[in-house]
C-alpha cells in the first residue's frame, strides 16, 4: 500500500484544518493506487 | 425534459459514453450496467498498466455493483495499445468472468481506437465517423449536452484583482462567511464585487473554507468527516451544488492567481461528489498550480488517485444526474 500521504506527526502540519484531518485519516484505509474512477448514472430515459 | 433516447445499436450506446461521463475516454476501460431495456451506471477507470487481470476485473466489478438492479453489462475498452491484436485480452476475459459471477453477464464488449471500433476480439475495424454521425449522438447534441467542456479558464479571470487579506478565522466571522455564502447559493444573483472580494477572503482561511464548505451541502448531519466523505443524511441539493461550482468561479475573479486554490478546490470536491473524478482531478491540479502543493487539493487528490467514489455517487436515489436531454 501506498505511503505517500501516510504522515507520522512530526511531518503533519502544525495546524491542520479539519477537513484535511478527515482526508488524511481516511488515505489510512484508501485502497491501492488505481487511478480515478468516475461513476455516472443514466437518466431513466435511455432506453437500450 | 422527459423525451426518451432510444440507443438502437453499438455505435449509439459509444455515442452516448461521453455525454454520459462528459469527456470522450482515453486509455480507459468502461462498464455500463443495464437492466431491463435502460442503462444503470456508467464506470470509467484507467486501462490497466500495471495491474492484474483478476484484482483489476474484482476491483471494477465491486464498483459495477453498487447498481443493485443491473441484469447485465457493456463493457469497452477505450486504447491506442496493440491496435492489431486484442489488447488487455486478459483483464477482459477476468472482467467478463468477473461481472458473470456477480450476476451482470457482459452482453457486448468493444474496442474504440484513435482509428476505429470493433466488436472486441474480432478484425472489424468500423469508422469512427458511424459514432460521431449517429442518432443518439445527433439528437445529444442537439439537445445541448456537450462533452469536454473546461469550465475553469483561467485566461478568462484576468490578472488585475489585488489580493484580498484572510480573516483571523473567529467564530464571528465564521458565521458571517457561512451565512453569505448561503444568501449567495440560495440566491439568484452574483455577487458584487466587494462581496465577491469578501467571501474569496474568507475562503482564504483554511479553518472558515471548511466550514463553507460544509455549507454548500444542505443535507449534512454537522459531521465533518461523514460531509467531506460525501456522506449524506439525503439527496444533496444539486441544483445548488451546480451553483456553488459557479459562485466560486465568480469568487475567483474578485482575486489574483496564488488566490484561487481554495476555490478550485472546492470545484474539484464537488466534482468527485458528482462521482466526475476526471473532472475534478482537472481542478484539483489547477488547485495545486495556484497555490504549490495546496494541502487539501493534493489530499483529495491522492483519495481520487486510490479509486475511491464518494458515497453519494454510489447510490443511484443519491447520486448526480448530468443533464443530456
Amino acid at each position: 500500500m501506498s505511503t505517500e500521504n501516510t504522515r507520522t506527526d512530526d511531518e503533519r502540519p502544525a495546524d491542520p484544518s479539519i477537513a484535511e484531518d478527515v482526508i488524511e485519516l481516511s488515505l489510512l484505509t484508501a485502497g491501492e493506487t488505481t487511478g480515478p474512477v468516475d461513476t455516472e448514472w443514466a437518466q431513466e430515459h435511455h432506453n437500450f | 425534459m422527459n423525451e426518451k433516447l432510444n440507443l438502437t445499436g453499438p455505435a449509439d450506446l459509444l455515442a452516448t459514453v461521453p455525454h454520459l461521463l462528459g469527456s470522450k475516454p482515453t486509455e480507459s476501460f468502461v462498464v455500463l450496467t443495464a437492466r431491463a431495456g435502460a442503462l444503470g451506471a456508467t464506470l470509467r477507470v484507467d486501462a490497466p498498466e500495471h495491474a492484474e487481470p483478476v484484482p483489476y476485473a474484482q476491483t471494477l466489478t465491486s464498483h459495477a455493483a453498487n447498481d443493485e438492479e443491473a441484469t447485465a453489462s457493456y463493457v469497452i475498452v477505450y486504447t491506442d495499445e496493440d491496435p492489431e491484436g486484442y489488447p488487455y485480452a486478459a483483464h477482459v476475459a477476468a472482467l467478463v468472468n468477473e461481472l458473470a459471477a456477480a450476476r451482470m453477464p457482459v452482453r457486448n464488449v468493444w474496442l474504440v481506437t484513435s482509428t476505429h471500433w470493433a466488436e472486441f476480439g474480432t478484425d472489424e475495424h468500423n469508422p469512427l465517423d458511424e459514432i460521431t454521425d449517429s442518432q443518439a449522438n445527433a439528437a445529444l447534441t442537439y439537445m445541448g449536452s456537450a462533452t469536454d467542456v473546461d469550465v475553469y479558464n483561467p485566461a478568462l479571470l484576468g490578472t488585475w484583482a489585488l489580493r484580498v487579506e484572510a480573516p483571523e478565522g473567529t467564530e464571528a466571522q465564521t458565521e458571517a462567511a457561512c451565512a453569505a455564502w448561503a444568501v449567495l447559493l440560495d440566491g439568484t444573483a452574483t455577487p458584487d464585487g466587494q462581496s465577491a472580494r469578501d467571501l474569496a477572503a474568507a475562503f482564504q482561511n483554511k479553518f472558515i473554507r471548511d466550514f463553507m464548505f460544509r455549507e454548500t451541502i444542505t443535507t449534512h448531519n454537522g459531521s465533518f468527516a461523514d460531509v467531506m466523505l460525501g456522506k449524506f443524511t439525503g439527496r444533496p441539493d444539486w441544483d445548488r451544488i451546480d451553483r456553488a461550482e459557479a459562485m466560486a468561479f465568480e469568487l475567483m475573479k474578485a482575486v489574483p492567481t496564488g488566490q484561487r486554490a481554495p476555490m478550485l478546490t472546492l470545484m474539484g470536491w464537488l466534482e468527485w461528489l458528482k462521482g466526475n473524478a476526471t473532472g475534478a482531478t482537472r481542478y484539483l491540479k489547477h488547485a495545486a498550480n495556484d497555490v504549490p502543493g495546496f494541502r487539501l487539493a493534493v489530499l483529495i487528490q491522492e483519495l481520487i488517485n486510490r479509486g475511491s467514489i464518494a458515497e453519494v455517487a454510489r447510490n443511484v436515489e443519491t447520486a448526480y444526474k448530468r443533464r443530456m436531454i
